[in-house]
C-alpha cells in the first residue's frame, strides 16, 4: 500500500461564503462578531490510488468530486490534509519543483467548449505544454511531436490550424487529451471527460481513454455521476456524498454488492431496459442538504431508510468489510 | 487582404450605409491630411511663405498666384491649407495619444482584474478619482505643470484616456478568469503573465477596440479644446483647435470662415470616427446583436 502513486489523506477544503454587509453580525459574551460560514465542499476524504488504476470518484452534483480532482491538481488549496504525490506532498512541491509537478499531473476537463482558449489554434494550445516545460528544442521537432500526439488521440493533423470552434464536441475533448497528453504526464484527472459530449460520441473518446491508458501506463482519477461509464472504465470506485466517501472498493465488487444505502439506492437510480414497463422507484426522498450546514453524524440520515437514532450524532467510519472494501455505515 | 472581405465581422460592418459613410469619411481626410504639402496650395507652417497683406481675405480670392478657396486668416495663411496641415496634428495626437492610453489603460485593467484584491483596489480607486475630475481640468493641470508642446498635450491627453480603457479591461478579466481554459492553462504550468498575455488577453481585447475607435474622437476634440484654450501646440504651427480659438475674436466682425471651416473640418472627423466606432461595437458587442 506505500507505492501508491496519489494519496489523499483526511482531504479538507471550505470555501468561505461571501455574506452581505448587514449579514452575519451577532453578539456574543458582550461583543459584537461576525458568523463566518463555509461551503464544506469536501470535508475529510481519503484514499489512495495505485500506478496504472483508474480511480474513479461517482456522487450527485454538489457531491465534492470535482472539488477533489482540482484540489489535487493544485487548482485549490486544500483547507486541511494531505495531497500525497509519489510519496511526497503536494503542497511542498508545488513550492519548489511546480514544473516537474505540473509535468507529470494533468487535467482534462468537463466542458471542452470552455477548457479550449477560444483565441488558440489547435497547435498552440497542443504546443503550448510542450514550449512551457521546454520538452522540444526546436520549431521542427515540436511541429513532429505536435502532429505526433494529434494522431495519438484521432485528429487530422492538417486541422492544426484550426480555432476550436470550428470542432465537435468530441473532436474538441480529443484536443483537450491531447493538451493533457502532450508532457506525457503520469496521472490525469479526467473531470466527467464525456457527460458534455453527446450520448453516441461518449464510447469514443473512453475507448480513446482506455487506449491512452494502456499505451502510456497512465493513472486516471476519473469523475463521473454516470455509474455505468464507471463500471466500464475504472477498477476502483469511490462513492462520495456531501463531501465525504461513503463507500469505496473494487469496481465489481461495488457493483455487485453494493453496501451503503446510499450506494444502493443510486444503483436503484439508473433506468434500465428491463425496468422500463414499472414506473421508477423512488427509493430516495428530498434533496441534498446544504453543504454549508451539514447534518451532524452521518451526512446521509436524513434521507436514510435504515437511519438509526445512533446516526445522527456519531459520524460513521470507514469499516472494512472485506478486503479493500470500505463502507461508513453502522449497518455494518 | 483578398480574406479580409470574406470576413464575418468585416462583411457585417459594410451593411451599415451609415458606417460605410464615416469610413470613407475618415479614410478621405487620412488621405488629405497625410499628402496635405501635395494639395494644399500653399505651406502655412512656413512663414515666409505668408503674406500679411492677404489677411482676412475671404473664400475665393487670389492673390500671390495662391486661390485661397476657403479665405484666409489673419496671418494671411490660406484657411484651407491650414486646415489639411491642421488635420495632420489633430489626427496625429488623436491616434498616439489613445493607443499610448490603450495600452496602459489595457495592461493596468489586466493586472487589476487578473490579480485582484488590493492591487485591484489600488488601481481602480486611482481610477475612480481621476473619472471624478473633468478631462479637460486634468488635462490642464498636466500642461501646467509640464508645459506647452505637442508630447505634453499627447501625454495630458493618455493619462486622462487610460482610465476607460482599464475599466473595461478589469470587468471582462474578471469573467475572463473564471472560465476553465485559464485553469486549463494553470494546470498546464503556464505563469502569471503567459495566462495574463497569451490566453486573456486576445479574449478582452474586442470592447478594447470599440472603446479606442470612440476614443480617438474625443482625444481629437480635447487636443482641439487645449489648443483652443491657447495651450497646445505652438502659434506658428495652428492645429484645428487654435484655428478655431484665431478666428472666433473676429467671428462676428465678418470673418466668420476662419473660425466656421476648421470647426466644419473637425465635426466631419469626429462624426466619421464615432459612426465607425458605434458601428464596431454593436458588431462586437454580443449582447446587441439581433
Amino acid at each position: 500500500m506505500t507505492d501508491s502513486l496519489v494519496k489523499v489523506e483526511n482531504l479538507k477544503k471550505y470555501f468561505p461564503v461571501k455574506l452581505g454587509v448587514f449579514e452575519g453580525w451577532h453578539f456574543e459574551n458582550g461583543k459584537l462578531k461576525r458568523k463566518r460560514l463555509y461551503v464544506k465542499a469536501i470535508d475529510g476524504v481519503s484514499f489512495e490510488i495505485e500506478k496504472g488504476d483508474t480511480f474513479a470518484l461517482v456522487g450527485e452534483s454538489g457531491c465534492g468530486k470535482t472539488t477533489t480532482g482540482r484540489t489535487i491538481v493544485g487548482l485549490y488549496k486544500q483547507t486541511d490534509g494531505k495531497i500525497y504525490f509519489r510519496n511526497k506532498p503536494i503542497d511542498e512541491v508545488l513550492k519548489k519543483s511546480p514544473k516537474d509537478f505540473k509535468k507529470n499531473v494533468q487535467m482534462i476537463f468537463q466542458d471542452p467548449y470552455s477548457s479550449l482558449n477560444p483565441r488558440m489554434k489547435v497547435y498552440n494550445l497542443i504546443s503550448e505544454p510542450l514550449r512551457v516545460h521546454k520538452l522540444v528544442s526546436s520549431r521542427a521537432e515540436e511541429r513532429e511531436k505536435v502532429e505526433e500526439i494529434m494522431v495519438n488521440v484521432g485528429l487530422e493533423p492538417e486541422y492544426k490550424s484550426r480555432y476550436p470552434h470550428q470542432f465537435s464536441g468530441g473532436q474538441r475533448q480529443r484536443i483537450a487529451i491531447a493538451r493533457a497528453l502532450a508532457t506525457e504526464p503520469e496521472f490525469i484527472v479526467a473531470d466527467e471527460p464525456i457527460s458534455a459530449l453527446d450520448v453516441s460520441i461518449r464510447a469514443q473518446i473512453l475507448n480513446l481513454m482506455e487506449d491512452l491508458q494502456e499505451k502510456y501506463g497512465l493513472t486516471y482519477l476519473f469523475i463521473a455521476h454516470d455509474l455505468s461509464v464507471v463500471r466500464h472504465i475504472s477498477n476502483k470506485t469511490a462513492v462520495m456524498y456531501l463531501g465525504r466517501i461513503v463507500e469505496m472498493g473494487n469496481t465489481d465488487e461495488i457493483f455487485t454488492h453494493p453496501l451503503h444505502p446510499y450506494t444502493k439506492t443510486l444503483f436503484d437510480s439508473i433506468p434500465s431496459v428491463e425496468k422500463v414497463k414499472q414506473p421508477l422507484k423512488v427509493t430516495i426522498e428530498g434533496e441534498v442538504p446544504s453543504p454549508i450546514n451539514p447534518p451532524p453524524g452521518c451526512p446521509f440520515h436524513p434521507r436514510c431508510p435504515h437511519a438509526m437514532e445512533r446516526c445522527k450524532k456519531e459520524r460513521p467510519e470507514p469499516k472494512e468489510v472485506s478486503p479493500g472494501h470500505f463502507v461508513s455505515c453502522f449497518l455494518y | 487582404m483578398k480574406g479580409i472581405f470574406k470576413n464575418e465581422t468585416v462583411q457585417e460592418f459594410f451593411e451599415s450605409k451609415e458606417a460605410v459613410f464615416g469610413l470613407v469619411l475618415i479614410v478621405v481626410l487620412t488621405l488629405a491630411a497625410i499628402f496635405a504639402n501635395f494639395i494644399a496650395p500653399q505651406n502655412p507652417y512656413d512663414l515666409k511663405e505668408l503674406n500679411l497683406q492677404n489677411a482676412y481675405k475671404p473664400p475665393g480670392y487670389v492673390a500671390d498666384g495662391i486661390r485661397f478657396l476657403l479665405g484666409t486668416d489673419d496671418q494671411g495663411r490660406g484657411v484651407f491649407s491650414t486646415i489639411l496641415y491642421g488635420m495632420r496634428i489633430s489626427l496625429f495626437v488623436g491616434l498616439v495619444s489613445t493607443v499610448f492610453s490603450a495600452i496602459i489603460g489595457t495592461i493596468l485593467g489586466l493586472i487589476a482584474g487578473y490579480f485582484g484584491g488590493k492591487v485591484d483596489m489600488l488601481i481602480m480607486r486611482l481610477a475612480d478619482i481621476q473619472l471624478s475630475f473633468p478631462a479637460l481640468l486634468i488635462a490642464l493641470m498636466i500642461m501646467a505643470i509640464w508645459g506647452q508642446g505637442l508630447d505634453k498635450i499627447i501625454i495630458a491627453i493618455t493619462v486622462v484616456g487610460w482610465v476607460y480603457y482599464a475599466r473595461t479591461v478589469r470587468g471582462s478579466t474578471l469573467a475572463e478568469r473564471e472560465k476553465e481554459y485559464v485553469d486549463s492553462a494553470r494546470v498546464v504550468g503556464v505563469g502569471h503573465l503567459g495566462i495574463m498575455f497569451k490566453h486573456i488577453l486576445p479574449n478582452v481585447l474586442a470592447p478594447v477596440i470599440v472603446i479606442g475607435t470612440v476614443r480617438i474622437a474625443n482625444a481629437i476634440i480635447l487636443e482641439a479644446t487645449l489648443s483652443f484654450l491657447g495651450l497646445g501646440v505652438p502659434v506658428t504651427k495652428p492645429s484645428l483647435g487654435s484655428m478655431i480659438a484665431s478666428g472666433y475674436q473676429v467671428l462676428f466682425s465678418g470673418y466668420w470662415w476662419v473660425s466656421v471651416f476648421p470647426g466644419v473640418a473637425l465635426m466631419l472627423i469626429v462624426m466619421g470616427i464615432n459612426l465607425v466606432g458605434d458601428r464596431l461595437r454593436d458588431i462586437l458587442n454580443p449582447k446587441l446583436k439581433r
